[in-house]
């Protein structure tokens, strides 16, 4: 008995050692070809195209669909700020979203907005009933109020309807961008008209940057630890693992907060997931699988330019949640589109991006737990030595810690975004903190999501009516 | 060897990484300081001398300030990327002093001699300099790099021709396109477009030939372009291609060029498109033009088309009744008071038009 | 000689219009938002404001409507200095209540010689 405990925790400790070490490896690869294909674009930015595409005038317009629910204190601040964006041609629609404060109240004093009678464009299907559609004297600012359907997909399907410009830019209502932001991701579209079909900024934390007006006057870091350290995680996984995933054409997130797609494709596919828990992530992915079933030849890029910043949960209890429901989403996304998994028909997505998702994003909390209580179950049991378990930790958080540090490098060689040397001090101890308590709490939040999306998509899944899910289905049968 | 030797080899190993990548991070970090408090310092003293000689030379008597700038050199060069920063700010002869200077420096030569470097950013600089600078004697070397094989060196190659102007580069751009070599390097439309749009009237003839070029793109965006520049002598053409180009594309781009030339002899081509036409957005784009030219005749065509099934021609034909003025209204209002056929299209522009009524409607591209 | 407040937010232009101007004999004050622009126009109350449009705190069109809003400095011409080109941009520069509309890239000259037309034709 002993003898047989004594060789599984064994095993499962090097089990858990080979994931890691596959893991961080895996993610060191896409994170060395992201630096490279980051400081390629770096030496060749070009001033000069974003001013071309300013002037031109046969630019393509963008509408920026803006869902808001009790924005009332922000929300006058985030239109100003999206108006006050350098592009040539484009209108902001927001979805008053059964808002219960003075959302909507704001908005009409602030920008003078009358009833219109405008006409829905009947392309998407959507759910919560439009009541109203309000505009500005220059057309430019519209707003649709519309009963709370509890999803953000039906507030984005419900604004494609009633927006008109040929690319949609899909933000949160509390996203603050860069004057720039706009060029930079459109900039991928009239590059290459043909194949590019959406496009992602950078998203970082802004608590802490002053701001005014949605407008950032100084990039700063946050002050609290549990905020920082989500600037290391940013910096790691939402910059330097999508630019290197997206130089692969891999790229399955593009985050709520700031993306821009094609219109005519988003409509082709029945626009958003109405019902989607990672409404964003379930659109990219419907993307992929619409484009590689029709073999055609596309990109989905992300754009490294910092451009978006947003605010991040300083409070661990609203982290956990908003951590538990991306678990619970990747679960859902990664469900529905379980056809495309390990499929040779859906090329890299189906036999890499998707199953590396699968491996080490969806099961790492789960590998992560059992390895935390493996260890001390081994020492207790004497199966371990003290000098073989504390070993066993170093390696695997070492490699936490080398992965996030890359990411420092990389961010400060290329973008030099936080210039004090306090700033990079803070960072390096954020990425060394990490490992001592956030990480182990994260994998407990993210194991909490996954359980829950296990529990709730045998009841959800069979009764819910999905865009394409047929589809999908279909190929997995095959 | 054991597992616990290879844990303690990888631990250390990861230990001497973090610590060394930070280390160095560092001493980059402190080495790019000190090169930008002496960038700064270079420009403190160069910038007033610059401006000065921006804001003296038509007196004439500048001559020791120029001599300054052309003689200058800094430890880290800021002096072209002083200038290179001016330039897209300025036109006229205070821009032409400046790249006089950057001539007097050697600095075109050497971007001339730059865009056959094997390295593809030195290429990208090079050309990028060349179309800043504006200066013609670029133009065989911007015109050599459209085929380059880098991407990004191509469509600096485009922006430089934009920027250089006159009509050999646009002739250059325009045949590129419609060359074997421009089917194995294509170059994206919009950028294109921008070029030409710079190059302005210079272009005219090289677009005109153009609207008979082999490929769809080539005769897309010269019928585009012509429409944005204004070129009237070309209208019997656009009505060609509109008429029987078999691209979509061609059509739609003579048919929003018709449109911002507004002339009264598109009306019967425009009106007979929508009896024909099956392209939703052609067809906005006709109704869109009919409402540029505002002639009383297309009116009943126009009415019709407010009762076509797509929305987008619908409210497109609408919008387009609401520049005849009180007539147009009227018409709309009794459109209006149906249920279907176009009733919501009508409502729909009634309003925004009440709201709207001193500040133009939205003209889609 | 004349006082003019120009108000941009990039430093090549202010630097360039500060020495331009100032060699033209007038007294130049420079800032580089809305905010502190409006201020210094308040404080200075000179006889030519020169306005970039797009800038950080706010926009050149919002400190025009607010010059305009004040019946002491309604009357001080505004020369709208910005890369916002397109015609319906022009349109809403004046309908703000511009007098003046120089659209990037500009020449020093030219925008020289409509400052001293905007400045012959206000009564002092």
């Amino acid at each position: 008995m002993r003898d047989f405990l004594e060789s599984v925790v064994i095993g499962f400790n090097s089990f858990v050692i080979i994931y890691f070490l596959a893991l961080n490896s895996l993610y060191l690869v896409i994170v060395l070809i992201a630096s490279r294909a980051q400081r390629r674009a770096q030496r060749m930015s070009s001033e000069t195209a974003l001013e071309d595409l300013f002037a031109n005038p046969l630019t393509p317009g963008v509408s920026v669909l803006v869902p808001a629910y009790n924005e009332e204190p922000s929300i006058v601040s985030s239109v100003h700020s999206i108006l006050d964006l350098r592009y040539p041609q484009l209108e902001v629609v927001i979805i008053d979203d059964g808002s219960t404060d003075g959302t909507f109240d704001v908005l009409q004093q602030e920008f003078e907005l009358q009833p219109s009678t405008r006409v829905a464009a009947g392309v998407v299907e959507t759910v919560g009933t439009v009541n109203s559609v309000h505009i500005s004297r220059d057309g430019q600012i519209v707003v649709i109020r519309k009963e709370n359907a509890r999803r953000r997909g039906d507030a984005l399907n419900v604004a494609l309807e009633y927006s008109r410009y040929p690319l949609v830019c899909m933000i949160d209502a509390d996203s603050v961008l860069e004057k720039d932001a706009l060029m930079h991701v459109v900039r991928p579209f009239v590059d290459d008209p043909e194949r590019v079909a959406a496009t992602g900024g950078a998203i970082r934390p802004i608590n802490g940057c002053p701001t005014e007006r949605g407008m950032i006057l100084e990039k700063r870091l946050p002050k609290a630890w549990a905020p920082r350290i989500q600037v290391v995680e940013y910096l790691r996984s939402f910059l330097l693992g999508r630019v290197g995933w997206s130089a692969f054409n891999g790229l399955m997130i593009i985050s709520g907060a700031f993306g821009l797609f094609r219109r005519d494709l988003v409509q082709q596919i029945g626009g958003l997931t109405a019902d989607s828990l990672a409404e964003d992530a379930d659109l990219v992915n419907s993307l992929h699988h619409r484009l590689r079933h029709e073999k055609q030849d596309y990109r989905i890029v992300f754009v490294p330019h910092p451009v978006c910043w947003t605010e991040v949960p300083e409070n661990l209890k609203i982290l956990a949640r908003q951590r538990r429901r991306w678990s619970h989403g990747l679960l859902e996304v990664l469900w529905r589109f379980r056809g495309m998994i390990a499929n040779p028909r859906y090329g890299r997505m189906g036999l890499l991006v998707l199953p590396y998702y699968v491996v080490f994003e969806l099961l790492t909390p789960v590998v992560e737990i059992l390895g935390l209580i493996c260890l001390p179950l081994g020492m207790a049991f004497g199966i371990l030595n003290w000098q073989a378990a504390v070993l066993y930790a170093l390696v695997a958080i070492g490699y936490g810690i080398l992965l996030s540090v890359v990411a420092i490098v990389v961010d400060d060689l290329s973008y030099q975004t936080y210039r004090r040397w306090k700033d990079l001090g803070i960072l390096l101890v954020a990425a060394f903190l990490e490992n001592f308590g956030f990480r182990q709490l994260h994998a407990f939040w993210r194991l909490r999501g996954l359980w829950s999306g296990i529990r709730g998509s045998n009841a959800a899944w069979g009764e819910m009516p999905r865009v394409g899910f047929k589809e999908t289905s279909g190929a997995s049968a095959s | 060897m054991s597992t616990e030797a290879i844990l303690l080899i990888a631990a250390t190993l990861n230990l001497v990484l973090i610590i060394g990548l930070s280390l160095s991070t560092a001493l980059l970090k402190a080495r790019r300081e000190r090169r930008a408090k002496r960038h700064e310092e270079e420009l403190a003293l160069l910038r007033p001398v610059m401006m000065r000689y921006l804001a003296t030379w038509e007196d004439g008597d500048a001559h020791d300030l120029a001599d300054m700038l052309i003689g200058y050199r800094g430890v880290t060069t800021s002096f072209e990327e002083l200038v290179a920063g001016l330039l897209p700010k300025l036109r006229g002869a205070d821009r032409s002093v400046l790249v006089d200077i950057l001539r007097r420096r050697g600095t075109i030569d050497e971007a001339r001699l730059n865009t056959s470097s094997r390295v593809a950013v030195r290429r990208y600089r090079a050309v990028e300099l060349l179309g800043a600078a504006g200066v013609s004697e670029g133009i065989p070397e911007a015109a050599k790099l459209l085929a380059d094989h880098s991407t990004d060196v191509r469509l600096a190659a485009v922006r430089a021709l934009g920027r250089i102007g006159t009509g050999e580069a646009g002739a250059a751009l325009l045949e590129h396109l419609d060359s074997e070599e421009g089917q194995k390097y294509p170059l994206p439309p919009h950028p294109v477009t921008m070029a030409l749009l710079r190059i302005g009237a210079d272009a005219t003839q090289a677009l005109t030939r153009a609207l008979d070029a082999e490929q769809v793109e080539v005769r897309t965006i010269a019928a585009e372009v012509l429409g944005v520049l204004g070129v009237y002598p070309a209208v019997s053409e656009l009505q060609i291609r509109m008429r029987v180009d078999p691209s979509v594309s061609v059509r739609l781009g003579a048919t929003h060029a018709l449109g911002r030339l507004s002339m009264p002899s598109s009306v019967d081509d425009l009106t007979a498109m929508l009896r024909t036409e099956e392209d939703v957005e052609v067809l906005a784009a006709a109704c869109n033009a009919l409402g540029r030219i505002i002639d009383p005749a297309s009116m009943p065509e126009l009415e019709q088309a407010v009762a076509h099934p797509h929305p987008t021609v619908r409210v497109a034909a609408a919008m387009a009744l609401v520049p005849f003025g009180e007539t147009g209204l009227d018409r709309l209002r009794e459109i209006a008071q149906r249920d279907a056929a176009g009733g919501d299209a009508a409502r729909e522009v009634l309003a925004r038009n009440s709201i709207a009524t001193n500040t133009t409607p939205l003209i889609s591209l | 000689m004349s006082s003019i407040v120009v108000v941009d937010d990039d430093s090549d232009i202010r630097g360039l219009l500060e020495f331009k101007l100032s060699a033209a004999g007038h007294t130049v004050t420079a800032e580089a938002d809305g905010e502190a622009g409006l201020a210094a126009i308040m404080d200075v109350h000179p006889d030519v404001v020169v306005l970039d449009w797009m800038m950080p705190r706010m926009s050149g069109i919002e400190v025009c409507l607010e010059l305009r809003k004040d019946p002491s400095m309604a009357d001080i011409p505004v020369l709208f200095l910005t890369a916002k080109a397109q015609e319906s941009d022009v349109q809403r520069g004046f309908a703000a209540g511009g007098n003046d509309y120089v659209i990037k890239p500009f020449s020093p000259r030219e925008l020289s010689s409509r400052i001293d037309a905007l400045l012959a034709r206000t009564p002092r």
